[in-house]
């Protein structure tokens, strides 16, 4: 009885050691190849724009040749890790674990992507200037205290970039198309709702503040549990309120039932926020119409579809449809294809794997990229967001018009004017 | 009066997400917090049927129910089994089998398996109109919401007062043994109790679900929402569930339209505390009355 147990065990520890040697576990020959790590939560959406993105960089470059360092060129290889950031239960420290061990058995030279949740990407700060690795943040993580906290301790942070926004650049643009909504319409009334989450909430408020200031009233607010499943409540307020506008601020799945009760109720207020089903490119055909002149931010420029931000922006879209027969969900997708660009061009630039020289490079950056011209902030390594793409990066607002999603802001990019919705006519 | 009828409907969504959960426990003793599960499975499989497969949406319903009972069948028969009378192996057990359905709906790569991400998911309602009944204007799909709700508990009703299986299950509900002792199969009834189970909760879930987005996460909200019930109206019991329903559906909806709808939550869990200091045992339950008899 024990000789097949021994015997066993032998086999089972040949076949582990075999698949480590062979299988790249940590036998990897990091001179081939150009290593970038690629931190995703791919159970949320986020975490998945941001990975099918990254691959579709990666196959670009190296079917061009790859990265030309120092005369040689390398293949960039991706290490893609689940750091699981946005699945329920999962806390901050199993995704720095994670993270550090991709960092420590990987020998990335690289690592971009996500997490997507804040204070995930918050907590990475130290780490990655502890093993000093050249990152760029390039999905989600959108509250201001990350460049705060980078430009705080530049030296010590030095290591970290972001190229994804936050919600100081999407709260102003929200302010710019109130403007136009009130100039336009001649609407002043505002109702105010978010899920009861701390970005949320802050995003709701910070809107609410520019509002008032640019003469808005605002004729109600709410709150509601992450997760809701009947709004009707709200829409009774909204309507009885006399709002013209609802912005509404939500990032659960969840609230396309709420969409559907704004349009089933026929709410007389424009629908205008962050609502997660509005991204999806099938918004029209999943909901049955019923997202019809929704307004919804679209995240980081680049995902829509006839969009020429730049000259390389349709190039990006054609590509990703034709890779994936999909259409590019708004958050991640472009910021992440950016990142592998930027970071080939910092180590072309940098001619060494040297972290301190590949930082330096990101710093003096200034390249035409998807979603506009990249240029990191030199005080807290945040990439600039504006109105204009020939100067800065842009974020893109949409509106659901005649079953497709059309660019209504920056004013520079915008296709099409802002609609009200059919029952308001 | 949009208290009264949204009440009334967010009420039957608690009848349906707790029915299924609630006649397996109260058959079988069994926590099965796989229910939440298989749930969003139906949900999926339903989507899979409709648009990949091109099937018509009853038949997508039909055959998804039938998949999802015979699914539950099998989990009794070839996971629970093995563990019943180990009341924190079954809880346990079950929620693995849970967390491998809903965790395996959302993982990607495997033979190209992009995994059920995002918002995209949903299923069509039965009849796309509105109605306005004394001023409240609402859509049909809710009010199906309440007749389905409405013809399960008129159905479970006769089926146990009327059928000889639905006899049996009484039986075991009311004493296991004795109703052993009367020659019923315990175990048979455990793997009857768990298909039909599944299937009020596929039930549940294409009621419900065209009403929003089919997504993994919706499982854990339905697995709480039926312990929810279930703790407050007394495990088992089919009357003290739909009591609870019905205090927790209008509970949140009298929040909601007096301009709390944040403190749903609290009110909700709130309510399951003040009834268990009072009740321990279930506005319905037995089980603390029992063992303090015995």
């Amino acid at each position: 009885m024990k000789r097949p147990v021994v015997l066993l065990i032998v086999v089972l520890v040949l076949t582990s050691s075999l698949i480590i040697v062979f299988g790249g576990g940590c036998g990897e020959n990091k001179e081939e190849a150009l290593v970038i790590g690629i931190t995703v939560g791919r159970a949320a959406v986020y975490g998945q724009n941001s990975e099918l993105s990254a691959i579709l960089a990666a196959e670009e470059i190296n079917n061009a040749g790859g990265v030309n360092i120092g005369g040689k060129s390398y293949p960039i290889k991706l290490e893609i890790v689940d750091t699981r950031d946005e699945e329920p239960g999962v806390p901050t420290s199993d995704v720095l674990l994670t993270v550090e061990k991709l960092l420590l058995e990987k020998k990335v030279d690289a690592v971009t992507g996500g997490p997507s949740m804040s204070e995930c990407s918050m907590a990475l700060l130290d780490l990655y200037a502890k093993h000093k690795v050249p990152n760029i943040v390039a999905s989600g993580t959108w509250t201001p205290a990350w460049s705060k906290k980078v430009g705080e301790d530049l030296e010590k942070y030095k290591y970290s970039f972001r190229l994804s926004g936050h919600v100081g650049y999407w709260a102003s643009d929200a302010a710019a198309i109130l403007d136009q909504i009130k100039e336009k319409f001649n609407f002043d009334k505002l109702y105010v709702s978010s899920s009861d989450a701390a970005h949320t909430v802050a995003a709701a408020k910070a809107i609410k503040e520019l509002a008032v200031e640019r003469g808005w009233q605002v004729v109600g607010e709410e709150t509601h549990p992450m997760g809701s499943t009947d709004y009707a409540a709200l829409m009774r307020d909204c309507t009885n309120s006399g709002a013209q506008v609802l912005f509404w601020w939500d990032c659960k799945p969840e609230v396309g039932i709420g969409i559907k009760q704004w349009h089933d109720m026929q709410v007389p207020a424009i629908l205008f926020g962050f609502l997660n089903p509005l991204d999806e490119a099938t918004a029209w055909t999943s909901m049955d119409g019923k997202v019809v002149s929704a307004i919804q931010f679209n995240g980081e420029g680049g995902c829509l579809p006839d969009s020429n931000l730049t000259p390389i922006t349709k190039d990006f879209f054609d590509a990703f449809v034709a890779k994936y027969d999909d259409e590019p969900r708004g958050c991640g997708n472009v910021p992440t294809y950016t990142a592998l660009y930027a970071l080939k061009e910092a180590f072309e630039k940098a001619g060494s794997r040297d972290a301190d020289k590949v930082v330096a490079a990101l710093e003096e950056m200034e390249m035409v990229t998807t979603g506009g011209l990249l240029k990191f902030d030199p005080t807290n390594h945040q990439a600039l967001y504006g109105t204009d793409p020939d100067e800065a990066l842009v974020g893109q607002w949409l509106q659901w018009q005649d079953g497709k999603r059309v660019c209504i802001y920056p004013p520079t990019a915008a296709l099409a004017e802002i609609e009200l919705p059919p029952w308001m006519q | 009066m949009d208290i009264l009828i949204y009440g009334l409907v967010n009420s039957f969504i608690y009848v349906l997400m707790a029915a299924g959960f609630t006649l397996v426990y109260g058959v079988s003793r069994l926590p099965n917090f796989a229910h939440g599960a298989l749930y969003v499975l139906t949900g999926f499989l339903v989507w899979t049927f409709v648009n990949s497969a091109g099937l018509n949406y009853f038949v997508s319903i039909l055959i998804t129910v039938v998949i999802v009972a015979l699914l539950g069948a099998f989990l009794y028969r070839f996971v629970l089994m093995r563990v019943r009378g180990m009341p924190v192996s079954e809880i346990i057990v079950s929620f693995a089998v849970a967390l491998i359905i809903l965790e395996g709906l959302r993982l990607q790569g495997i033979g190209g398996f992009k995994g059920f991400i995002g918002s995209s998911y949903t299923l069509p309602t039965f009849i796309d109109r509105t109605v306005s009944i004394a001023g409240v204007v609402i859509d049909a799909q809710r009010l199906l919401i309440v007749g389905i709700g409405l013809a399960i508990v008129i159905f479970m009703w006769i089926f146990t007062r009327r059928q000889k299986i639905g006899l049996a299950f009484r039986g075991m509900a009311q004493d296991e043994h004795a109703a052993m002792m009367l020659g019923i199969d315990s175990d048979l009834m455990a793997v009857l109790a768990l298909a039909v189970g599944s299937s009020l909760a596929a039930i549940a879930a294409v009621a419900i679900y065209p009403l929003g987005q089919v997504t993994a996460e919706t499982g854990y909200h339905v697995l709480n929402a039926a312990l929810a019930v279930c703790i407050v109206g007394g495990l088992g019991s089919w009357m003290g569930a739909i009591l609870a329903s019905f205090i927790f559906g209008y509970a949140t909806t009298f929040a909601s339209f007096m301009g709390a709808a944040k403190y749903q939550d609290v009110i909700l869990f709130g309510l399951i505390v003040l009834v268990l200091i009072i009740r321990p045992s279930g506005l319905f339950g037995r089980q603390k009355e029992l063992e303090e008899r015995v």
